[in-house]
């Protein structure tokens, strides 16, 4: 299975699962030392994927050169397949995944150390990272949702590690609520696109510049295009956090660092992200796209780096700047400009470089020392050189200074936005105040801790194991190659990637040598900077004074307390509206029972016209069908008129039996049997029930239960009256009744066809509703044996050993 | 409800009732029976029975708890149905085979083996029912 090219891929796409399934074994068996060994299985998909980067690069170039897919037929007839698709967007991904998740497993396993749950935590881990590759290597939108919504479950299980704390036990539900309510509108979303466009797969609607423009002006010219794009932003706003859902992502930093690293920051917060850049060349480019995108990714940008100030502790600041670069990120993509797209291609690729390094410099300051709070920190560059330069390095990328990978995004980022309208204006001035004030968060986190003076922390600081420290240290590294081979990260990463998401080739030049040539963009980049170190130097006024503004703005109001008020909301309105419908009484459920059945059968008869004729009365009537008929009526009158319910329940079974009578006398003896002993079961077992609850022997109810009853049990019985009517003066249609005849001996080897269809032809029927009468037996049982006050029965116990003097003793009483 | 009488004749009743029963299961694909009405006569049997003389006597005549003896009958059929997937044919398709008992052919089928299933879970699940309302709370 595994030997030829699809095999292989799909064994990539599953080891992560196979790894979730032995890590708690191995981790049990050798502890943290678990970490090397897991981590092979994501750097093996890294290089699996990293295996098909010259054919990627290739993309587009000629007909020659179409996506890369393959996969498996899943349920043919439904169009599901289990496929993937790779091209430079979801290469880059899928490299950003395994080859950051190879580092976070590492990581983890020094971070969580001696944890006595590490084996849970390295298997949703591997669970989380097998769904996300899954996210960004489907081809068919079935597995994209599956695999999408798997990220949520993953990630509500990742942030609710620390079960025991209440507060991570609301930040995950609050992340589950809100992706998951996103992912409802997604899936809506993506059924919307399947039924418009007739497919549902991205790389048969990105096949070709051709189908992408034809899909494109298809899916813009349609009535539903406005539905379908807020159906689908709706899961990508949710996922990617944007204002206004963007305050789960702060309140899931209570998970360990490793997963803030990983999932809400690197990779699973970018898959809204990923989703528009996904569909841009096929819903991009127009009015609405263009409008919403920018608008809420400007406003996502600014909010989040104001209240990143806002923030003390170090992995809440990270957050928040994750929260405002996903607002750039869709900022751009809604830009909708050539270079807005390459734009936000390498700042997605150096963000996640830079901020993966700073959430585990994060870490590492916490593990180390103690705590997290930016006031409580200082001087540790001495006693975590290490440390410190990878945050320092990861800290001059997110500042977008040179070297790094970091400067030529932010410079592609001007080079994108800059023209001399106001919209361009505005958002090159909300470009610059987001970046100037993400310099500061970035170098507060990487310099605060390590420079001044040393203060004491709650733990006596020293360097950390080398499987804490590797992940910054090497993504710092990678950061500073990209940057400073720009011709190769762009020929295999960026330009790939760019002309995925663009929809047509797309060509980055930009390299350090931006540099030595003065442009506008250098400048503003000079601006960024400056702007930078003048809020950096004032970091103390400026959250003091973000501070003030926003309690006085919200009063202690945000999205989050909204949130609280969302839910208690929902559940007292459950409460209201199930205390009026589950009244836990009886009577109340039979009324509204039999009132439903009677409205469900004269409703469509009176919407659709269908009462029956008058009955013909003028047949012959035996003696004995008359007779039969009498006692019926008598049963009736007797039930009717009963003066206890003991008489009540057995003129009832008068009745059952006259029923009886009337099937054995029109040729039903099979009928006519099992009615005799269903009422006789009935008659018992109603008796046994009416002493068993003490019921008070008449039945007394007031003049107006009377009517309310006597009218539904009327319309009941005329009801089904009318209904039988109907479907017998209807067209009879003997074919099967002529089949069973026909086939019940020859293929049946029976004559009783009654017992024939139920044994045999319609057996696995039967087979169903055995299981069924067993079940309400069970139910039953259980209900029977449950008493007030306490009160056991004990000779109810089929395990109890046959109680001889209680025998005697039941029998002397007699 | 316990008289003399009642209670002399509910076991001779009660046995004559479940010999019938075994009957009408046994005659059920040619002439009117079947398991599912066999069963409902068989339960009545023993509600009777335990109603004169009361249900530990019941309990310890089935010797088995009914619930059992109705997750017997659902397994047998459950195992019916599938012994036919093994022969190559679909799922509940019926086998036949037949069998000479004292001279006798009696034509033997997994159909059978599935109408007896059926039969003892209605049987089981009716009774156990059954027996646990006719108990009487002990305080």
């Amino acid at each position: 299975m595994f030997g030829d090219a699809n095999g292989m891929m799909m064994f990539a796409m599953l080891l992560p699962f196979l790894a979730a399934l032995i890590a708690p074994k191995l981790t049990q068996i050798m502890g943290s030392k678990a970490a090397w060994v897991l981590a092979l299985a994501p750097a093996f998909i890294f290089l699996h994927i990293a295996g098909f980067l010259p054919q990627v690069a290739l993309i587009g170039t000629s007909p020659d050169h179409p996506p890369i897919t393959g996969g498996y037929l899943w349920v043919p007839e439904f169009f599901v397949s289990f496929s993937w698709f790779i091209d430079g967007l979801s290469a880059t991904f899928a490299l950003l995944i395994s080859g950051i998740g190879t580092f976070i497993i590492l990581y983890a396993g020094g971070y969580l150390g001696g944890h006595a749950q590490l084996g849970r935590f390295f298997s949703f881990l591997f669970l989380f990272m097998g769904a996300m590759l899954g996210v960004v290597l489907a081809d068919s939108f079935f597995t994209f949702f599956i695999y999408w919504e798997l990220t949520s479950i993953t990630s509500f299980l990742l942030i609710g590690f620390n079960h025991k704390s209440a507060a991570s036990r609301r930040s995950a539900i609050q992340a589950l609520v809100v992706t998951g309510g996103g992912g409802l509108a997604l899936m809506a979303g993506l059924i919307v696109l399947w039924l418009t466009t007739g497919t549902n797969s991205f790389s048969f609607m990105l096949a070709s510049t051709e189908s992408i423009e034809f899909y494109n002006e298809y899916l813009t010219q349609s009535p539903f295009y406005l539905a379908l794009l807020l159906l689908v932003l709706g899961g990508a706003f949710t996922k990617s956090a944007q204002f206004p859902f963007h305050f789960w992502l702060p309140n899931a930093m209570e998970a360990p660092t490793p997963v803030s690293a990983f999932l809400h920051s690197a990779t699973m917060v970018k898959a809204g992200v990923y989703l528009l850049m996904r569909l841009n060349p096929v819903l991009g480019g127009t009015t609405e796209w263009l409008t919403i995108l920018p608008v809420f990714g400007g406003a996502t940008l600014i909010i989040g780096t104001l209240l990143a100030i806002r923030q003390t502790d170090l992995k809440l600041m990270l957050a928040y700047t994750t929260v405002s670069s996903l607002g750039l990120l869709v900022m751009l993509i809604g830009f909708g400009t050539e270079k807005a797209i390459a734009a936000a291609v390498l700042y997605l690729v150096a963000h996640s470089l830079f901020k993966g390094a700073l959430f585990m410099v994060a870490g590492i300051i916490d593990h180390e020392a103690g705590t997290r709070d930016i006031t409580k920190l200082g001087g540790l560059r001495k006693a975590m050189p290490i440390t410190f330069g990878a945050a320092l390095v990861a800290a001059i990328s997110m500042a977008g200074l040179p070297p790094l990978f970091g400067f030529l995004a932010k410079e592609e980022i001007y080079y994108a936005l800059i023209g001399a309208d106001a919209w361009s204006i505005a958002f090159t001035v909300i470009a610059i105040i987001g970046n100037g004030l993400m310099f500061v968060v970035g170098f507060a986190v990487a310099l605060k801790p390590f420079l001044g003076e040393k203060v004491e922390t709650p733990k006596h600081a020293h360097e950390g194991p080398p499987l804490l420290w590797l992940g910054p240290v090497v993504l710092g590294a990678i950061a500073v190659l990209a940057g400073v081979f720009s011709s190769v990260s762009h020929f295999y990463i960026s330009n790939p990637m760019s002309s995925a998401v663009w929809g047509e080739l797309v060509n980055i030049d930009l390299s350090l040598a931006a540099l030595f040539h003065p442009s506008l963009p250098l400048l503003l980049s000079a601006v960024t900077v400056a702007f930078g170190v003048l809020a950096y130097r004032n970091i103390d006024r400026l959250r003091t004074a973000i501070d003030n503004f926003y309690n006085w703005f919200f009063g202690g109001w945000g999205p989050d307390k909204g949130f609280d008020q969302f839910i208690s909301g929902i559940v007292k309105a459950s409460f209201a509206v199930t205390s009026r419908i589950q009244t836990g009484r009886l009577e109340v459920y039979m009324t509204i029972t039999f009132a439903i059945i009677a409205l469900s059968l004269f409703i469509p008869m009176w919407v659709y016209d269908e009462f029956p004729a008058m009955p013909d009365f003028t047949g012959e009537v035996n003696f004995y069908e008359a007779a039969i008929m009498g006692i019926l009526i008598l049963g009736l009158l007797a039930v009717i008129y009963a003066k206890d319910r003991l008489t009540a329940i057995v003129s009832l079974g008068i009745q059952g039996f006259a029923v009886a009578v009337l099937f054995m006398l029109f040729g039903a003896p099979d009928l006519s049997f099992t009615q005799f002993m269903v009422e006789t079961l009935s008659v018992v077992i109603l008796a046994l029930v009416m002493t068993r609850l003490k019921l008070t022997a008449a039945d007394h109810r007031s003049w107006r239960q009377v009517i309310v009853d006597g009218t539904v049990a009327l319309a009941c019985g005329v009801g089904f009256m009318l209904y039988l009517m109907r479907v017998t003066q209807g067209k009879f249609d003997p074919y099967l009744s002529e089949f069973f005849s026909a086939y019940s001996k020859i293929i049946a080897n029976g004559t009783n066809v009654v017992n024939v269809i139920l044994v045999d032809f319609r057996g696995t029927d039967t087979w169903g509703e055995i299981a069924v009468v067993m079940v309400a037996g069970l139910a039953v049982l259980a209900l029977v044996r449950i008493r007030p006050h306490g009160k056991v029965v004990a000779d109810n116990d089929p395990d109890a050993p046959v109680n001889e003097d209680m025998l005697a003793k039941a029998e002397a009483s007699k | 409800m316990r008289t003399l009488i009642f209670k002399t004749a509910a076991p001779y009743l009660a046995s004559l009732m479940i010999l019938f029963s075994i009957f009408v299961l046994l005659r059920g694909h040619n002439e009117p029976g079947g398991g599912f009405i066999g069963g409902l006569i068989a339960a009545s049997a023993f509600a009777i029975y335990g109603i004169a003389n009361g249900v530990a006597p019941v309990r310890r005549a089935m010797h088995f708890h009914p619930m059992s003896v109705a997750a017997a009958g659902l397994l047998m059929s459950t195992i019916s149905g599938l012994v036919s997937v093994f022969a190559g044919v679909p799922f509940m398709t019926g086998l036949w085979g037949s069998i000479y008992f004292l001279g006798e052919k009696i034509k033997i089928s997994s159909i059978l083996f599935f109408d007896i299933g059926v039969y003892l879970v209605v049987v089981g699940a009716i009774a156990s029912i059954a027996l646990a309302l006719e108990e009487r709370e002990r305080e």
